[in-house]
């Protein structure tokens, strides 16, 4: 939280022999860790907390990959830093609760969003799994991941990486935060929406099988919130049957 | 005997002894404390530098300027001792002095005076009732920073792009022109970056007006004049409060 370690002149003993070593050494040593702290390390990012404007906050940094075209790799790496902005801004018009944007750089291509108090949804089903499932619990959550998708489907945003990691539970609020959507995009097709819960049931069978059948609730919440339900779901069973790629070719 | 042969030694024997036993110990641990002091911080700073290096192996540049930005990145706002009311908030190593006044009677005047040019310390004068919340305009301010750092100002001056960037759209004058003030303004707040002591008081005495705290802004906040500006619909409120959608709108702005 405190970036700036202001040292009170007591420490700074003009007698002792050490003193300004000890100093320097923890003036850029201490500071340096404090404000930038490296939490996760994925394929496309890197995730630091950080401070922003006294408040908490998420820096995700998008690094260039040395085996793409270097055009290719500005492009792609501008591409997907302007769609998550977007797209997140999008959501929250839409009443869907995504972390507060603090600032969008596309020159050191960085994100700065609002640190989100509370444990991911994934780790929540994991506990679950290891410890039995809290049912109320479980129910308030799985209607809130299909209530939110079904808000953000109808909206005509589709996330694109819908897993149990990239949502969060607020713990204050008990509100559920969908976070990356780095792989998002606009669409009002019923196949593209199909495709997004296809990928949260595959998600869901392959990390969380302990928790039962999860997917029939947060369908069932889906149903409830969207409006175009009838025609997504019948996507679905077709996804199902053929799998998440549409043609074969390739 | 051996009394008898210690009091035989020359008289200088005692004092050199003397001079060893104060050597050995004051000296000689200090001596070895220095020594293990240096050892740790040499193994501390090479395990440092090696994560380091670590992470910053593919973008070396890059996390130079990441942790330039941020390194300095403001803590807690700190109340300034030299007034009752203006506040100083700390971005990206920049101070940001920000005072609200209320009753303001010569808007028309200061409005002439930043046509001219003239306005003496150069400050940003923004249109209080479009501010519900101090944040937004810090992160307006941290986007001003950053493309003034790039010389990749829009606008003319510093303090104008403060305006600006806190509008969150891309056009200028209308952004000026509603965020800024008019001649009729009455309730203004009034910021300028890396004030001196000195430009600290000229701001004040610019200014005609009833000073107040800054707890207030979000009481006095014009709601159905946001709402209409930065486009916020009343399903994004039962998600997120005033500030935090302004703040978005100001960061998206050049993404979308």
């Amino acid at each position: 939280m405190q970036s700036t370690i202001q040292h009170p002149e007591t420490l700074r003993r003009p007698n002792s022999p050490f003193h300004h070593k000890v100093i320097s050494y923890m003036d850029t040593e201490a500071n340096g860790d404090d404000s930038l702290v490296l939490i996760k390390q994925g394929a496309e990012a890197r995730v630091f907390e950080s401070t922003f404007a006294g408040r908490k906050s998420i820096i995700k940094e998008r690094f260039s990959k040395k085996y793409r075209h270097p055009t290719l790799d500005t492009k792609l790496t501008l591409k997907r830093l302007n769609v998550e902005a977007r797209c997140m801004t999008k959501a929250r018009k839409l009443g869907v609760s995504t972390p507060v944007l603090y600032a969008v750089d596309p020159v050191s291509h960085t994100l700065t969003f609002e640190y989100v108090e509370g444990s991911s949804i994934k780790d929540i089903f994991l506990e679950f799994g290891l410890k039995g499932i809290v049912e109320e619990k479980m129910n308030d959550i799985a209607l809130q991941i299909g209530d939110t998708i079904g808000k953000l489907h109808d909206g005509g945003v589709i996330h694109g990486d819908l897993t149990t990691s990239n949502m969060l539970w607020r713990s204050d609020t008990n509100q559920l935060v969908l976070i990356d959507f780095g792989l998002s995009f606009v669409s009002t097709l019923p196949e593209d929406k199909g495709v997004d819960l296809y990928v949260l049931e595959r998600a869901l069978l392959s990390m969380h099988s302990s928790c039962g059948n999860v997917m029939d609730k947060i369908l069932a919440g889906y149903r409830k919130s969207s409006k175009q339900w009838s025609s997504t779901f019948n996507k679905l069973g077709q996804v199902r049957l053929r799998g998440r790629k549409r043609t074969m070719v390739g | 005997m051996h009394q008898q042969q210690k009091n035989n030694r020359p008289p200088l024997d005692p004092g050199l002894n003397g001079i060893l036993l104060i050597f050995y110990l004051l000296f000689l641990p200090s001596l070895l404390f220095s020594v293990f002091l240096r050892k740790t911080r040499e193994e501390l700073r090479r395990i440092s530098s090696e994560t380091r290096v670590l992470h910053q192996k593919e973008n070396l540049h890059l996390r130079r300027f990441l942790s330039e930005i941020f390194l300095h990145q403001p803590s807690a706002a700190f109340f300034s001792p030299s007034s009752a009311e203006m506040k100083q908030y700390e971005i990206s190593g920049t101070t940001l002095s920000v005072a609200l006044f209320t009753e303001v009677a010569n808007s028309k005047e200061l409005l002439e005076l930043m046509h001219a040019g003239t306005l003496e310390p150069e400050v940003a004068l923004l249109n209080a009732s479009l501010i519900p919340d101090i944040f937004p305009v810090l992160a307006a301010a941290h986007k001003t920073l950053v493309s003034k750092s790039r010389d990749s100002l829009t606008t003319r001056t510093l303090h104008s792009e403060l305006v600006y960037n806190y509008s969150g759209s891309k056009h200028i004058s209308e952004s000026l022109k509603r965020c800024g003030i008019s001649d009729s303004t009455t309730y203004v707040l009034i910021a300028r970056f890396g004030a001196s002591e000195e430009e600290l008081v000229a701001m004040k005495t610019l200014i005609k007006g009833k000073e107040i705290d800054l707890e207030e802004l979000e009481g006095r906040a014009n709601k159905s004049q946001i709402l209409k500006q930065y486009k916020i619909t009343a399903v994004e409120l039962g998600i997120s409060t005033l500030g935090d959608a302004i703040t978005c709108r100001i960061a998206s702005r050049d993404a979308l």
